[in-house]
């Protein structure tokens, strides 16, 4: 069995300054760490591994060239393998257009039987591009997984949370899983597996390396949204605070929207 | 001088490591360690982490990893409980006497378990009337057939009670003074070896401080390291990683009183401001950032000497010299960190007062602060006489 890991190396959220005059993320203000709900997919790849036989795990990621960091640090918890895609060309790119480059390395790297994603990252926290990447390659993919069991070598049963609940689905491979945070707790690597794993290569690709690659689709041009600001609501002696159960909350807020003419 | 002051990427990676254990794993538990005790449960988990008898053959389960990496281990964790850090610490250092001076037989019987954390070790020298004066033990290791018999006591001894097996000195033939001295282990449950109570301590209340008594105890001849009268030998060579390994608990303590100070006078406001805006304050958190650096280099030095040479003339002047420094730094920045938060920092809302009371012991244990200085000088005024 062959499963990716698709990590994303994001600024340590309790640092990160936004830029002042473009109010995005300014990156290089804050350590890069791997993004934690892809922490706890590496986890449960891991876990696999220690229930059934012959799985190979490979740690997927796009980013600029300081994301190795990040791969390396995957690499630590045990996985086997770790590629990193990271051209100009896929710079700019928003969850569609990375969506699209993570597939054409899935496609690459071939003969995948799960690809495991955090449910969101913690920088743009759209959790798009998970369920993008499985539309890409057309395969099943269920998100906000809280659990995994393997019923055979090629069915799983999942459960995958709900706001009050959760749905158990059973699915075949090839499948794409997004985890939430319930679904394991990560070890802390072992030193010993951590030196080997610094010994390995990072394979590093661009994109020239993938096969038929649709430059229209990737980076600046493949992206239709553009994040032009990132900013905190500001408190006002206008702002009214709504309280009360999410339905009651939501109830009120509708009332209000309609109130102004909002909606 | 060929000098490299960075980390390797290996160093850097066992160090994150570790950090991640003692924040997530070891953190919440301080206090609960400080009343009940450490959890032994938890030092098993560093030896499933891969972090410990790093210096150790791997061919015994150990690391092939210089004395550095050890020091890496032990700052990181005495940054968050100094007393779980010795501890642990103690419970291979049997291993390393083992490894460095014990028979195959030995190193395969004791070891391969304590590397696999199934075993743990002591190390014990100190006695009610031997502390400073090391020489002056009372303890008899005396043959009798093929057997040995051992009587007398230790005090003051780390994991007494806890470990299952003792490295302990002795007086084979006292007549012959340091030649007579002899290194022997004793295992937990051998007749006529008891334990004292755990000792009620000002700081370190985590570890399982007490005394071991010797009460005509047969250990087999198997049980001495290298022959009789080889003890002396043995114990000038270990002392020295004892003192660097202090000196890296001791700027464990320091970092986290540093920093605990640092985050506080930052949120602390009087007068209209945070107290980190006072010139006093900033003055005082100076000092103690490049003390603190000061510190950790003599220790690092002291590793990187230990690891290209163990009998290095200056690592026996420099582990005396980083373990006083490194203890009067630790209760200098815990004093001052304690100061600058105020009641606060006296409470135990804080871990200020922990650091403070734990630092005091970094000038006594392993070598008082008077002893490294007089065995410092003794080797700068040219005598390698060892203070009798």
């Amino acid at each position: 069995m062959k499963i990716i890991v698709c990590i994303k190396q994001v600024p340590e959220s309790t640092e990160v300054k936004l830029d002042p005059k473009t109010y995005t993320l300014d990156r290089g203000s804050a350590k890069g760490i791997i993004n934690p709900f892809d922490v706890n997919a590496i986890e449960e790849a891991i876990r696999i591994t220690e229930k059934l036989e012959n799985v190979e795990t490979i740690a997927l990621s796009m980013g600029p060239p300081t994301a190795e960091d990040a791969l390396k640090e995957a690499l630590t918890y045990g996985l086997d393998a770790a590629y990193l895609l990271s051209d100009k060309a896929f710079a700019g790119a928003d969850t569609l257009a990375t969506a699209y480059t993570l597939a054409k390395a899935v496609e690459k790297i071939g003969n995948c039987d799960l690809i495991l994603c955090g449910k969101q990252a913690i920088d743009g926290d759209t959790a798009q591009v998970g369920p993008g990447l499985a539309e890409n390659l057309n395969i099943t993919s269920v998100t906000n997984v809280k659990k995994i069991d393997f019923l055979d070598e090629t069915t799983l049963r999942v459960e995958s949370e709900l706001e009050d609940g959760y749905k158990v689905i059973e699915l075949k491979l090839p499948a794409l899983i997004t985890v939430t945070k319930e679904i394991n707790i990560p070890r802390i690597p072992n030193f010993k597996t951590a030196r080997l794993a610094l010994k390995k290569q990072i394979i590093k690709w661009t994109a020239q390396d993938l096969d038929n690659v649709d430059v229209s689709r990737i980076g600046v041009d493949g992206s239709p949204t553009n994040v032009i600001k990132v900013e905190t609501p500001q408190i006002t002696k206008d702002t009214i605070f709504l309280k009360g159960t999410p339905s009651e909350v939501a109830i009120d807020l509708i009332e209000k929207l309609k109130e102004r003419h909002i909606i | 001088m060929n000098l490299d002051f960075s980390f390797t990427e290996e160093q850097q990676t066992l160090r994150k490591i570790v950090r991640e254990f003692a924040e997530k794993k070891l953190a919440p538990r301080v206090r609960e360690f400080e009343e009940n005790g450490i959890d032994y449960d938890l030092v098993r988990e560093l030896y499933k982490l891969g972090v410990m008898g790093l210096s150790l053959p791997s061919k015994y389960g150990g690391g092939d990893t210089g004395f550095f990496e050890s020091i890496i281990v032990m700052e990181e964790l005495a940054r968050i409980c100094p007393a779980f850090t010795m501890a642990a610490n103690d419970t291979w250092a049997g291993a390393v006497v083992v490894n460095a001076f014990g028979k195959v037989s030995q190193k395969k019987k004791y070891i391969i378990p304590n590397l696999k954390g199934e075993i743990f070790s002591s190390f014990a020298t100190t006695e009610a009337g031997a502390g400073s004066d090391t020489f002056s033990m009372q303890t008899t290791i005396i043959p009798d057939g093929d057997e040995f018999v051992v009587n007398g006591s230790k005090a003051w001894i780390t994991n007494a009670s806890v470990a299952d097996y003792y490295i302990i000195w002795g007086y084979t033939d006292k007549s012959k003074r340091t030649r007579g001295f002899t290194t022997a282990i004793l295992e937990k449950g051998m007749d006529g070896f008891t334990f004292g109570k755990k000792e009620e301590l000002c700081g370190f209340r985590a570890s399982f401080t007490g005394s071991l008594y010797f009460d005509n105890v047969r250990i087999p001849a198997d049980n001495i390291i290298g022959s009789p009268g080889d003890g002396f030998m043995h114990l000038m060579t270990l002392l020295d990683a004892g003192r660097v390994a202090m000196a890296a608990i001791a700027n464990g303590i320091s970092q986290a009183a540093m920093e605990t100070a640092i985050n506080y006078v930052q949120q602390r406001e009087q007068f209209g401001r945070p107290l980190a805006d006072f010139q006093s304050i900033r003055m005082t958190i100076a000092d103690m950032w490049t003390e603190l650096e000061a510190s950790k280099l003599l220790s690092y030095k002291c590793a990187y000497l230990a690891d290209k040479n163990p009998m290095d003339e200056e690592l026996i002047r420099l582990a005396s010299s980083a373990k006083y420094y490194a203890s009067d730094v630790a209760m200098k920045i815990a004093t001052d960190a304690l100061q600058m938060c105020g009641s606060m920092g006296y409470s135990k809302e804080m871990l200020l007062e922990k650091y403070f009371r734990d630092a005091k012991f970094m000038a006594i244990g392993e070598g008082t602060t008077q002893i490294q200085k007089l065995i410092l000088a003794s080797r700068l005024l040219g005598s390698k006489k060892v203070i009798l």
